[in-house]
């Protein structure tokens, strides 16, 4: 039984890697070119799989997520910018949740804006780095709050998503 | 302490906890966000106000270094600014009235795309070239650049 729980989440693991990596490039061409004016700026569609991973998997293989996503971005056609930017992105929205998550009264809505919000704050950080200029921070409340109505609606549809998994998952276990 | 709802014993136990209602602590978040960023765009209200009346200065950044930095009045003849570099070349139209990037090596663009910038506080980012156009107001934008040099 504990074999087949291992190979059960590390399917789920490889499964949101894709659909987070799916989302990546599709939040690439979705997203109008003049709404966010800084090339490499992402909403963080991609929080979807990281968020059904921290609440059926676990909180190490989030970040394998987080992680092996901006990787696999770079691998596909992506360029040296977008890698910082996501990496800084989902390493910051990673480190956020699994702070919130547990405490009281924070539900997955909460877990999930807050998340979205410092993936904004990360993103700013890696344009700082690159740029080397304060003129970034412009779009930084921006960046918060877009994120955040995103995170709102991510949260909404990750709920579905957790609690098919778990259906799936007391059907095969057992 | 944490624990998973009795349907869904197929998870371990470090598992976060299943609560997908919107609860008291979700208003707090929310507020904490939104409040940083109401004081965020205060801060830079602020400081627009504050520099209002003093002299638009043109300025040109790559990887934190400023290329150029001068009043915008000093261009009453147009001038095609010209950035190369081992990343790409740039070319950045300069006018009294408005400054843009007319062309760039960069893949995306967004740069050019951003058009004409006039007022303090407006600027174009590319990030492929590293450079940062941006006009700024005298006497802030002075002692930004300095910090800038200086923590280079």
């Amino acid at each position: 039984m504990n074999k087949r729980r291992t190979a059960y989440d590390l399917t789920k693991t490889a499964m949101m890697l894709a659909l987070a990596l799916v989302l990546s490039i599709l939040e690439a061409w979705l997203l109008p070119k003049g709404i966010i004016p800084v090339p490499g700026f992402k909403l963080g569609l991609a929080n979807i799989a990281l968020l059904v991973t921290l609440y059926s998997v676990g909180r190490k293989e989030a970040l394998l997520v987080a992680v092996l996503r901006s990787l696999l971005l770079l691998a596909f056609g992506g360029n040296i910018v977008g890698f910082v930017f996501s990496l800084l992105g989902g390493i910051c929205a990673w480190a956020t949740m699994c702070a919130v998550v547990d405490l009281p009264k924070v539900s997955i809505f909460g877990t999930s804006i807050a998340g979205a919000a410092t993936h904004g704050i990360g993103q700013i950080i890696a344009a700082l780095l690159l740029t080397r200029t304060f003129f970034v921070l412009l779009y930084l409340p921006y960046l918060i709050l877009l994120g955040s109505a995103a995170g709102a609606v991510i949260a909404f549809l990750t709920i579905p998503v957790v609690k098919a998994l778990d259906h799936i998952g007391n059907g095969m276990i057992q | 302490m944490r624990r998973t709802d009795g349907q869904s014993n197929t998870s371990r136990k470090d598992l976060p906890k299943r609560n997908f209602r919107f609860s008291s602590g979700d208003v707090c978040i929310l507020l904490v966000i939104v409040c940083f960023c109401i004081f965020l765009i205060a801060g830079m209200w602020v400081r627009m106000k504050i520099s209002k009346d003093s002299a638009p200065y043109v300025r040109i950044t790559k990887d934190g270094q400023v290329l150029l930095e001068r009043p915008l009045s000093d261009f009453s003849e147009p001038v095609d600014y010209l950035i190369s570099g081992e990343r790409g070349s740039m070319n950045i139209y300069i006018s009294s009235e408005k400054v843009c990037v007319t062309d760039s090596s960069c893949p995306d663009k967004i740069c050019m795309h951003q058009g004409d910038l006039v007022r303090p506080g407006d600027g174009a980012v590319c990030l492929p070239n590293r450079v940062v156009v941006e006009i700024v107001s005298g006497s802030s934008g002075d002692s930004e650049g300095k910090v800038d040099v200086v923590s280079k």
